[in-house]
């Protein structure tokens, strides 16, 4: 999913042994689940998601939720809250990277690792 | 020398003996077997153990010490279990192995936590503290990369230093009251209360000592790192709860951790790095817990420390696991492993799930116990920060690391699932995660205090649910967008980042500086004053002066000389 | 002493053992030293001296189970009665040092053998051992005996042989020679104080039993004689002890010596000088004394805290390990000396400590390094390169006798820097505590030197045989050194045995008046 965009050194190192999804290694215990992966589950699992968050937003609405604090009874208060942390968080990491990011071999040492 | 009272054995002696026993043992069967017969063992003298007290005592006629060395009570009593049932989940996951050195090293590594974690006085603990860090960082040795050795030295060398604010704490400490015995300290003791702390915080990686946990354990060997990842930070815990409770510096250092790992694991590579920012970030939450201080804040550090080594310990498996079999462990080298290993899937997706506080589910009912402590006492702004760390776990722990390893794009890496006593340790584990989940009575009834807080309200479940279910779909949105930062091979930086660059380029300025300033003061000196020089000379060159041979008419009068001296001393005298 | 302890396997000896084992002690290593030079072929020579100086070891056990019993063991030559003959005085303090004396005696001997295969040319083999044998008779003289003059004639006894034993390394370094020539020069000056001053003494006292002189002294009062006869024997002693400045001699004597030697020696001979000056100032010349007192505070203590602080910066400086851990061995007695100056029973008790626990490591070293020159030849810093994987072992084992040194928790020195610095304190000396601290932060310098080059730094490539030697550190050198390395944590988690004979030693100096 986010290999779109970016070209990776990574992919094109393992590009080679890349197979078919319904290769003979796979593991029988995996087969059943094989579907997870399927395209359509992937696409669909945006709306299947942000359809169970806008239920359990709606049983705010039917219940009503005994906290510390009032701010914390809002309806949908952890959502909304659950749904900035997450995307701070994660868009922080463009800016945090681009500080503190290095090349592997930053650190000499680092070298021998692999 | 060592009284035992009511027939009380320590379970940290068994393991420290079997640590002993492997140690000398060359049969790989007769090893593993002592291993796992040494929890169990253990476990069972545990369970012997129906009285709280301090149960043996050594006398150390050197400086007329009493130490105290087994103490069973209820802070040391759940920390004792969870070390057991460590030891014994990594005995398991270690089955496949053929090193004694390892072996011998983890096995004594764990019986030291357990020996601290008894221990009652500040000498014991202290020394067993020290033992933590000498045989834990073979197991980062061991790896045998130079990348490893060097992180092992860094490693050691601020665990000692830890050891030794230790001990200097203690020493004050006991000048103060006459008491070397291991109560709470707090920061009322002055600097003893601030060396102890620090010493402590070395190890339970407080922000800025942390960077040692980040640098070392992804170094360590696959099973290295496993053990580790129990120990050494929850044994850190633990001292803080018996000696820091309320201290309330504490609520903000701890969200501190809790907070700045969840960025740098976003951005992290390496999957086992994650994990070990995840350490930190989980340590976190203990230490708020602590820093609050109330029984219920005690309660939840103790119970997150005890589902804390079942989860971190059962995710750190499965990325062994990933690791033996694939290699790497680099989020952007991996991808799709579910076909090839679904079991260690499933497992690292309980343990996901565990740490991520989903409702049934380990972290569910701990660490609600320290959200419940902090809103109890009205820090409405820590609360949320914590909630929002919350929504980090999720993001690092529950999603990516599963995510960029078993699904995510297809690697196309094929490989065999893992051995079967990896699959086993993490079997239990993730069994242990879910009957902690359902079965929480059973953990909150091993707490140090009575609690009768109760997780599955319908409000709880409601309100957990929607923050997971909020950020799950904050992740999926990102990844459509292709706002997500993409996996990248790269080396994140740390504060470990000022003594391993502009520390060490200093240094070696500085030695420069130094070694040039050294010989142009000698030169200025031979100059102008050359009688000074050449004394110094005889005191510090090694081939000149006093350390080159005298004639020997100079020495007989050198001798006369000093003994001229002693004379007029002894004739001087009244 | 704690009595509990005292062993029962005294009854199960033959009588008349126990009663001469004083006697033997001594006599036994005498006269085994002409037939080693008999035996005339090395390894002959060797097993010789191996069953003779465990014999004496044993001796010195025995000798230890009576102190333990009765606090102190007397024992007349030819049942003379004290004053007139010759007799042996055995208490806490001087069991301490017999007990490292003989010990050392056994492990150098087995630890010596490889070395001084390689080392001493064959027909010299023998006379080795003999000299060694008789280097063991005098230092174990000069612990045992009470009598004053005994003291001087064994002090030249172990003296003569020990210029012999170091010129014996001039087959391996000329330099060996005029090392010895000069310990010659200044051990034949030291000795001749010190007899100047057991004559003065004599002329003040008319007595040469050491427990008869200080009845006297008690009665007589002192005088310029007395004081003239105390100054001449401490600076003797003090020659010998290598007290700083006169140790000039020690670092190249050390250095150029055979390994064994150096091994022997640097555990021993210093040690022993150093309990017959505590012996002197403190038992036979009454303590409290103003003189003593003088000496002790305006001479003694300025000397060690010097020698502690210079001769660490000297050794931080050295490039030759040997005279590294010489220098090291100069700067250790200056705590030594620097207990003994506080003259109180804590600071004498803390540095009989350090000294015991100095001997086991600085010992432990010299044979760590004895075994690296034995297998790649190694005498620089820089030559340790990489040993600790090519040697795990020994490097280990030096490793642990180097933290030792340095004082680190968990190891036996540890405990005599600590009661250094706590008697220190307790007299508020805290000049002296700091420079304590001074000093072993250099030792962390020196040492850390060495061990950051033996494990940090990778061994150098030697066309391939690097690897092949791995194995070669012969085991009969080896086990000594472990058994040292073992000794240095053992006597930190139970510290009873040396600290319990200090304590003893230190409460016989004080509390019960001189023997």
């Amino acid at each position: 999913m986010s290999t779109t965009k970016t070209p990776k050194k990574a992919s094109s190192k393992s590009a080679a042994p890349r197979k078919p999804a319904h290769d003979e290694d796979i593991h029988p215990v995996a087969r059943p689940f094989l579907w997870l992966v399927s395209d359509r589950v992937r696409k669909g699992f945006l709306y299947f998601v942000g359809f169970a968050m806008v239920l359990s937003m709606g049983a705010d609405f039917l219940i009503h939720r005994h906290g510390h604090f009032h701010f914390e009874e809002y309806q949908g208060f952890f959502a909304f809250f659950g749904f900035a942390a997450f995307a701070f968080v994660v868009l922080m990491g463009w800016p945090l990277r681009r500080a503190t990011g290095r090349s592997e071999d930053y650190y000499p040492e680092s070298t021998e690792d692999d | 020398m060592t009284e035992l009272l009511g027939n009380a054995i320590n379970p940290a002696w068994v393991i420290l003996a079997a640590g002993l026993l492997i140690a000398a043992l060359p049969w790989h069967h007769a090893r593993k077997s002592v291993m796992l017969l040494a929890p169990v063992l253990a476990l069972y003298f545990w369970l012997r153990m129906n009285a709280f007290g301090d149960f043996a005592h050594m006398d150390i006629d050197t400086i007329g010490i009493s130490l105290t060395t087994f103490r069973f009570d209820g802070l040391s009593r759940i920390w004792g279990l969870i070390f057991i049932i460590a030891a014994f989940l990594n005995a398991i996951y270690a089955l496949h192995e053929r090193d004694r050195l390892q072996d011998s090293m983890s096995v004594l590594y764990g019986g030291a936590a357990m020996a601290a974690v008894f221990a009652g006085d500040l000498i014991t603990l202290f020394v067993f503290w020290e033992i933590t860090a000498f045989t834990s960082v073979f197991l980062i040795w061991r790896t045998g990369t130079a990348a490893a050795r060097n992180a092992g030295i860094r490693y050691l060398v601020m665990h000692i230093a830890s050891g030794v604010l230790l001990l200097a704490g203690a020493v004050l400490l006991h000048a103060q009251t006459g008491s070397w015995a291991f109560e709470h300290i707090g920061l009322e003791a002055g600097l003893a209360g601030w060396l102890i702390l620090i010493g402590f915080g070395v190890k339970a990686a407080f922000p800025l000592l942390h960077s040692w946990l980040q640098d070392a354990y992804p170094k360590a060997t696959i099973t290295g790192a496993v053990v580790l990842s129990a120990f050494t930070t929850k044994m850190a815990i633990y001292a803080l709860a018996r000696g820091y409770a309320g201290t309330e510096i504490l609520i903000y250092v701890g969200v501190i951790m809790a907070l700045f790992p969840v960025f740098f694991a976003v951005i992290e590579n390496d999957l086992r790095r994650v994990l070990s920012f995840s350490i930190n970030n989980q340590l976190g939450f203990m230490v708020v817990g602590i820093g609050v201080g109330t029984s219920l804040g005690i309660n939840g550090a103790a119970a997150h420390a005890f589902a804390d080594v079942l989860f971190k310990g059962l995710l750190f498996m499965s990325m062994g696991a990933v690791l033996y079999r694939t290699g790497t462990t680099k989020a952007s080298e991996l991808g799709g492993l579910f076909r090839s290993m679904p079991i260690t899937a499933f497992f690292c997706l309980i343990g996901a799930g565990a740490i991520s506080a989903f409702p049934f589910l380990s972290a569910f009912v701990t660490k609600a116990l320290i959200l419940a402590a902090v809103a109890d006492e009205g820090h409405w702004i820590i609360w949320l920060a914590l909630v929002f760390a919350s929504a980090g776990v999720l993001e690092h722990a529950g999603i990516k690391i599963p995510y960029f390893s078993f699904f995510a794009h297809d690697s196309g890496r094929r490989v065999k699932e893992a051995p079967w006593n990896m699959l086993l340790a993490m079997g239990i584990a993730a069994f242990l995660s879910v009957f902690i989940g359902v079965n929480h009575r059973w953990l909150y009834a091993l707490l140090p205090y009575a609690n009768n807080y109760e997780p599955y309200t319908l409000g709880h479940i409601v309100g957990q649910m929607q923050l997971l279910l909020a950020a799950i779909f904050a992740f999926a949105l990102l990844m459509r967008l292709g706002w997500y930062p993409s996996e990248k091979r790269m080396t994140i930086l740390d504060v470990d980042w000022f003594w391993r660059k502009p520390g060490k380029a200093i240094g070696q300025w500085a030695y420069a500086i130094i070694a040039r300033l050294w010989a142009h003061s000698m030169r200025g000196l031979s100059t102008s004053f050359r009688s000074i020089s050449t004394m110094l000379a005889i005191f510090l060159s090694p081939n000149g002066g006093i350390s080159r041979s005298f004639p020997a008419g100079a020495l007989a009068g050198w001798a006369a000389a000093f003994l001229t001296l002693a004379l007029m001393a002894v004739y001087m005298a009244n | 002493m704690n009595a509990s302890f005292a062993p029962d396997f005294l009854t199960w000896l033959p009588a008349w053992l126990v009663m001469q084992s004083a006697a033997l002690l001594v006599v036994m290593p005498l006269l085994s030293g002409p037939i080693a030079l008999v035996l005339s072929r090395g390894r002959l020579a060797w097993t010789w001296a191996i069953i003779i100086s465990l014999a004496t070891f044993a001796m010195a056990l025995i000798l230890y189970g009576q102190v333990l019993e009765h606090g102190s063991v007397e024992y007349a030559f030819g049942d003379w009665a004290p004053p007139l003959g010759i007799t042996y005085n055995i208490d806490a303090l001087n069991m301490l040092i017999l007990l490292l004396v003989a010990g050392m005696g056994v492990l150098s001997l087995f630890y010596g053998l490889p070395s001084v295969l390689r080392e001493i040319a064959p027909k010299d083999q023998a006379a080795f051992f003999a000299a060694f044998m008789l280097c063991l008779t005098g230092l174990l003289g000069v612990a045992i005996t009470g009598d004053a003059f005994n003291v001087f004639v064994f002090l030249e006894i172990s003296s003569i042989s020990t210029y012999v034993l170091i010129a014996m390394g001039g087959r391996q370094d000329r330099r060996a020679l005029t090392a010895s020539f000069h310990y010659l020069i200044l051990g034949t000056i030291g000795a001749t104080f010190f007899v100047i001053g057991i004559g003065l003494l004599y002329m003040a006292t008319g007595t040469l039993n050491m427990a008869d002189i200080t009845a006297q002294l008690r009665l007589h009062g002192d005088d310029r004689v007395v004081r003239a006869a105390f100054a001449f024997i401490v600076i003797g002693l003090g020659l010998k002890t290598a007290m700083f400045p006169l140790h000039t001699w020690l670092p190249n004597a050390y250095a150029y010596s055979p390994t064994v030697v150096g091994a022997f020696l640097a555990s021993t001979a210093t040690k022993v000088a150093f309990y017959a000056m505590v012996r002197f100032t403190l038992g036979v010349f009454l303590p409290g004394s103003p003189f003593s007192d003088a000496f002790l505070g305006l001479v003694l203590a300025p000397m060690a805290v010097a020698a502690m602080v210079i001769c660490s910066v000297q050794a931080l400086y050295q490039t030759d390990l040997r005279k590294l851990l010489a220098y090291s061995s100069v700067a250790q007695l200056g705590y030594m000396l620097l207990g003994l100056s506080m003259g109180t029973m804590a600071g004498v008790s803390a540095s009989l400590l350090h000294l015991f626990n100095h001997a086991l490591l600085k010992g432990g070293l010299f044979m760590g390094l004895g075994i690296f020159a034995l297998s790649f030849g190694v005498r620089q810093v820089q030559d340790l390169r990489g040993l600790g994987k090519t040697m795990p072992v020994a490097a280990a084992a030096f490793a642990i006798c180097g933290l030792s040194l340095i004082g680190v928790p968990l190891t036996a020195g540890f405990w005599g820097k600590y009661f250094l610095i706590t008697a220190a304190l307790e007299k508020g000396w805290w000049w002296a505590a700091t420079a304590i601290l001074i000093s072993s932060v250099l030792a962390i310098f020196y040492v850390g030197r060495m061990l950051e080059t033996m494990y940090l730094q990778p061994a150098p490539k030697t066309k391939g045989r690097s690897k092949k030697i791995t194995a070669k550190a012969p085991l009969l050198a080896l086990i000594p050194l472990v058994l040292l390395a073992v000794a240095n944590v053992w006597f930190f988690v139970d510290a009873s045995l040396p600290k319990g004979l200090a304590d003893a030693a230190a409460n016989v100096l004080f509390g019960g008046g001189a023997p």
